[in-house]
């Protein structure tokens, strides 16, 4: 039962002049964990109103399960919201909360009591149907309203940064509790949320939002390693980045003409322009004490800070007017004379780790 | 902690002093064997005497009737009034809202003036319904404001949760809405009573002949005298009165408490 969302838009102002959200497209798999990323106000959010039907599109359509759901409006389609601040009704005790959509389908007395326990059983909760909503924690809201939005078997479940009020601790649990869930339920789950952590650990696949585009649509691995865009590149995870021009291309790989110095990029098959950025991940560079054997891909700087964190130790390089940054991890600590502030470097990286981008024209 | 300006401590009890002394005179002569003489001793006579005047209890049961219609008829009409508008309050002009707190503003005498003109123009007998109305069109904008401040305290993706959840308009009001600002309607219904119960204005511009309320009682007994029963009587409406405050605040109270666990 796939959602799908074929040039969806929609605009706020009546002359335009307001936010505005350009044609998304994409299709949403059945069981699938999706994402919708991106910062504050890049219209993740509206995406999800609209798929709710708590917006109404400007143009596009919204197909569920092959049915045309556009224009119904939310209490006639199959799929759930969790909100934000969870929006629980203060007036009902939390079995009540729960039993509130199968009341309104006048479902039988013990079917309802069989339904809302077994919903509170799957986010582990059983024990507080009795309570008043007043009487729980941020966490167990969050529980009973996905309870809530679970009990009358919706085809999706629509999430809206659900994870946002918990503090950081319960955050990380609740992570997987969510992609279990998904799994264990089968649902399709949508979730908004500007964490690209959080992003990169729930998705199955995951689209990364800027003012009101869809920039990328593809599995964690797809955005981290060949992003499509600067700002995707910039928005997961870290990067260094050298502005410079196309200077030639050979059959396997374009060259780099940047202040820098000449770096050779593998082809990925990406239209180029004149302009690009050249991406470099912190983790896939290298130092080196010595200039080396290797030619290429090698730049001189010096260590201007460095930060110890067990694991890996963050350099910062500076080179010429940039400054890079460079995770190592202490593997081989033994093997290396120990680097200080101050230390001349080289850096390095595989010709197949760099990314290349055009410049965006903004 | 801001430091405490003796000036103003001593204008607050002055204040309350001038506030509270008279009251306080009236109840005591209530209780007086001599209402003229503060050491004739106390008696419960004069309150014991009241409960056999027949002729104050019809006005009292007048003065319940309209309380209870007026205040329920305040209510319905502030609260779908504040429902209807309290998504465009934001868009409303200014000079609109304020005409809806215009009622609260103007002097009673205008008030009741233009109601009875109304009255007169409608060509409606005054009596008790003009009584009703009249009291439920000026408590009904406070009830409205009561309901916009309740409303306004609605987290207002609840309505859309129901929504989603699969509720229809109408399901999302009975179901959520409503119960959600009863203690809203109970503290508009509270304060809606008190105004009518009280009110002596208006009543006297709308009562016409025939229809006597316990204010209006209290008054034309005056003109004949102060008798020691209208002490009792006055004692009594303090006492309801009072006794409708406290429920209001102790509502106000419990809701707090409420929020806070």
């Amino acid at each position: 039962m796939p959602l799908e969302l074929s040039g969806l838009t929609k605009t706020y102002g009546k002359d335009g002049s307001g936010f505005k959200l350009w044609p998304v497209d994409f299709t949403i798999e059945t069981g699938e964990f999706f994402c919708l990323l991106g910062p504050s106000g890049c219209g993740k959010t509206t995406v999800l109103r609209l798929i709710g039907g708590f917006e109404t599109p400007t143009g596009g359509k919204i197909t569920l399960n092959q049915k045309d759901i556009t224009r119904l409006p939310p209490h006639k389609r199959n799929l759930h919201t969790v909100f934000q601040r969870y929006a629980l009704f203060p007036h009902l005790s939390i079995f009540e909360n729960v039993a509130f959509s199968l009341r309104l389908k006048k479902v039988g007395r013990t079917e309802i009591n069989v339904r809302v326990l077994e919903a509170l059983r799957l986010v582990q909760i059983e024990d507080l149907k009795d309570r008043q909503t007043h009487q729980i924690s941020g966490g167990q809201a969050q529980r009973v309203a996905l309870a809530r939005a679970l009990v009358d078997r919706p085809e999706v479940l629509l999430l809206d940064e659900p994870l946002s009020a918990l503090d950081p601790e319960l955050r990380v649990k609740m992570r997987e509790e969510l992609k279990a869930l998904c799994k264990k339920v089968g649902l399709t789950f949508i979730m908004v949320t500007h964490d690209q952590e959080e992003a990169l650990q729930l998705s199955d696949r995951m689209a990364v939002m800027r003012e009101g585009q869809c920039l990328q649509v593809g599995t964690p691995k797809t955005i981290y390693e060949d992003p499509v865009d600067p700002f995707v590149a910039r928005f997961i995870g870290q990067v260094n980045e050298i502005n410079g021009e196309l200077f030639g291309d050979s059959p396997e790989t374009y060259s780099l003409q940047s202040p820098l110095g000449i770096f050779r990029v593998k082809k990925n098959g990406h239209a180029l322009t004149k302009r690009l950025n050249l991406i470099l991940r912190p983790e896939k560079m290298r130092l080196l004490r010595q200039r080396s054997q290797v030619q290429e891909n090698l730049i001189e700087g010096s260590i201007c800070d460095l930060t110890y964190l067990g694991s890996r130790t963050e350099y910062t390089v500076k080179v010429k007017d940039t400054t890079f940054k460079v995770f190592e991890q202490e593997l081989e600590r033994l093997k290396k004379r120990k680097l200080n502030v101050g230390d001349n470097v080289y850096l390095t990286w595989r010709t197949e780790d760099a990314i290349l981008l055009n410049t965006p024209h903004d | 902690m801001r430091r405490s300006n003796p000036w103003v401590a001593t204008v607050f009890f002055i204040a309350i002093f001038l506030l509270y002394t008279p009251l306080f005179y009236l109840v005591l002569q209530t209780f007086l064997n001599n209402p003229q003489d503060l050491n004739s001793g106390f008696t419960l006579r004069w309150l014991l005497k009241l409960f056999h005047s027949p002729a104050l209890w019809e006005p009292l049961m007048t003065s319940l009737e309209i309380g209870v219609l007026s205040a329920s008829l305040a209510v319905t009409v502030g609260t779908l009034g504040a429902l209807g508008l309290f998504e465009f309050t934001t868009l409303l002009p200014t000079a609109l809202q304020s005409l809806i707190m215009l009622p609260i503003l103007l002097p009673e005498v205008i008030t009741g003036l233009s109601l009875l003109l109304f009255f007169l123009l409608l060509r409606v007998e005054l009596g008790f319904a003009t009584v009703v109305v009249a009291h439920a069109s000026f408590s009904a904008s406070f009830v409205y404001f009561i309901m916009l401040e309740q409303l306004k305290k609605l987290d207002p993706q609840m309505a859309e949760a129901a929504q989603d959840l699969g509720a229809k308009p109408h399901q999302i009001f009975w179901k959520v809405t409503l119960p959600n600002i009863v203690p809203g309607i109970m503290g508009g219904w509270l304060l809606a009573f008190t105004l009518s119960f009280d009110d002596f204005l208006i009543s006297f511009f709308t009562s016409g002949a025939g229809l006597t309320t316990l204010p209006l009682k209290i008054y034309s007994l005056m003109r004949i005298g102060i008798t020691p029963e209208l002490n009792g009587l006055s004692f009594l409406m303090i006492c309801i009165s009072t006794f409708l405050v406290l429920l209001l605040v102790s509502k106000e109270q419990s809701r707090k408490w409420v929020l806070k666990g």
